[in-house]
């Protein structure tokens, strides 16, 4: 093997105010578009939470362009993202059904939205069958079985598994808590622990083929406690409750918490082992300069998905698994990690680009994925100040 | 040949900003494109299957959806048929049917719906029907799957 030589300049500085400002121009018009969808809201409560996201979302990546940190800034809007996701999803619910309980007779008539974590186990009947082993619908709203795959589709192409930090509703909750404390309580995690999320996506994608049911769904998924869960009305649905819950608080809230890594995104998901599969096809990649490189491991320590070693640090690029989300970028402090576009030169001069390159599709994902909830979650909240009702 | 890559590389780093806000703004006709390009469907385990009889009782109808007896490869041994009334506000409290879901001509059970508790019971006519499964309340009727056995 060929080691690529590498000159890096010094660590990215910020971009002047002016000049920082310039980039931003083209993230706030096409945020204008996507988070109005050409229909600015009238109603007091909406314009101010439409300013208040608009306002926030940009001034977030004013911050990324300005100061040369990525993750910093990323981790705030893709925290916030998860958690009015979560306060919107479960008020919809609330208000569309009366409970975040699924019922028998919703999954018969296509009423379960459906969620990208699905898609792995859809694939093989799907080939075989042409059909979709979903409760779900097809066609016809956000949350559509189509839907679903077409924005799978676009994000997977620009940004490989920069979805899980980019794009995915679910990953800032494991990366919010994984935030919680200053450092890490489990320090060592041993490497053999990171092919647990491809033996899970074998074992689900096979279950599901075999059963022609989605049984991630049905069994392991943490999130069915933060949107939906099927009703309770036998034994075996109080077991997968528990199950739900059990994992949810291990892996979301207390293990990221310990050991300040995405544990259900790094060790867990099956969409995130899936999704590791597209970075081989993606454009953007992370590299390490071996000449700056000091061994220092801090990115190594860092790496919420696992994908810093010291193998990858001496083949100069993260492994398959790197979820891009900047947080090695950050904590480098010989500025030796970039965003590399694949095929060209591993110039110094262009490092910087590489990461504006990565950050406007990336940012534009991130930034329209989390506006409506946002926008949904903050009227939420206005409506419970000032009615004293949430729904 | 180095140029070439570096070509195709920025080349797709730019593409990659156009699909961001392309796949937002064109979501809806490339979800129905991509629906009708596939040709996929809602497994019918899930969806019940397509119906294939509409009895018309005036106010109300009765549709019989086709066996699904749908497995991964071929067909499984086990399967169900669903019957589906509506409209809601129009549904009697007693119904009381006899199914031919095989559309042979004959009679293969009887089924009776309580439509104020869901409570269902069926009366067989065929060594294919096994048992009713469970009915459901849909948003605008009722809906009762029955399971069958595939002869060979």
């Amino acid at each position: 093997m060929t080691k690529e030589k590498v000159v890096l300049a010094t660590p990215a500085p910020g971009t002047g105010l002016p000049a920082a400002m310039l980039l931003c121009l083209p993230m706030m018009l096409i945020t204008l578009m996507m988070l109005s969808r050409g229909n600015f809201p009238s109603e007091p409560a909406s314009m101010l939470a439409f300013g208040a996201t608009y306002f926030f979302v940009n001034g977030l990546f004013l911050m990324m362009i300005r100061t040369g940190n990525t993750d910093r800034w990323r981790a705030i809007l893709f925290v916030t993202y998860a958690v009015c996701f979560v306060i919107s999803f479960i008020t919809h619910l609330i208000e569309a059904r009366g409970s975040m309980a699924l019922t028998e007779s919703n999954m018969i008539e296509g009423l379960t939205p459906f969620c990208h974590v699905v898609i792995p186990m859809t694939l093989i009947p799907a080939a075989l069958t042409k059909t979709i082993i979903f409760p779900g619908t097809l066609l016809g709203t956000k949350t559509a079985i189509a839907s679903m795959f077409v924005l799978w589709i676009g994000s997977s192409l620009a940004l490989g598994r920069g979805f899980c930090s980019w794009f995915c509703f679910f990953g800032g909750l494991d990366d919010g808590f994984s935030r919680l404390f200053k450092t890490a309580r489990i320090r060592t995690i041993h490497p053999r622990w990171t092919y647990l999320p491809f033996a899970i996506l074998l074992l689900v994608v096979l279950v599901s083929a075999l059963t022609l049911a989605p049984f991630y769904c049905q069994w392991l998924c943490p999130f069915k406690t933060t949107t939906e869960y099927p009703e309770i009305t036998s034994l075996k649905t109080a077991l997968q409750a528990m199950v739900f819950m059990s994992l949810f608080v291990a892996l979301v809230l207390v293990l990221p918490a310990l050991t300040r890594r995405r544990t259900q995104c790094g060790l867990f998901c099956p969409m995130g082992a899936f999704q590791s599969l597209t970075n081989a096809i993606n454009v953007f990649d992370v590299r390490i300069d071996p000449e700056k490189c000091r061994s220092c491991k801090k990115c190594i320590s860092v790496c919420p998905s696992f994908s810093m070693s010291e193998d990858t640090l001496a083949k100069g690029k993260s492994a398959l698994t790197c979820m891009k989300c900047g947080r090695c970028l950050d904590a480098c402090p010989e500025g030796a990690i970039f965003y590399h576009l694949k095929g060209t030169p591993l110039n110094p001069k262009r490092a910087e680009v590489g990461r504006r390159l990565f950050l406007y599709p990336a940012y534009l994902f991130l930034a329209t994925m989390a506006g409506a909830p946002i926008q949904d979650a903050i009227v939420k909240i206005i409506r419970l100040f000032t009615t004293g009702r949430l729904i | 040949m180095n140029r070439l890559k570096s070509m195709i590389g920025y080349t797709w780093a730019i593409l990659a900003v156009l699909i961001a806000p392309a796949t937002f703004l064109g979501h809806g006709a490339l979800s129905r494109t991509l629906a009708d390009v596939t040709g996929v469907t809602v497994h019918p385990r899930y969806s019940g299957g397509e119906v294939v009889s509409r009895i018309d009782h005036g106010p109300y109808s009765t549709s019989i959806h086709r066996p699904v007896f749908d497995a991964l490869v071929g067909k499984s041994k086990e399967g169900f048929v669903q019957m589906t009334w509506a409209p809601a506000s129009a549904l009697p409290e007693w119904i009381e049917e006899p199914i031919d879901y095989n559309r042979d001509g004959r009679v293969d059970f009887t089924v009776a719906l309580n439509t104020g508790s869901g409570e269902v019971w069926l009366v067989k006519s065929h060594p294919t029907v096994v048992a009713p499964v469970k009915s459901y309340r849909l948003s605008d009727g009722w809906a009762v799957r029955v399971r069958l056995i595939r002869r060979p």
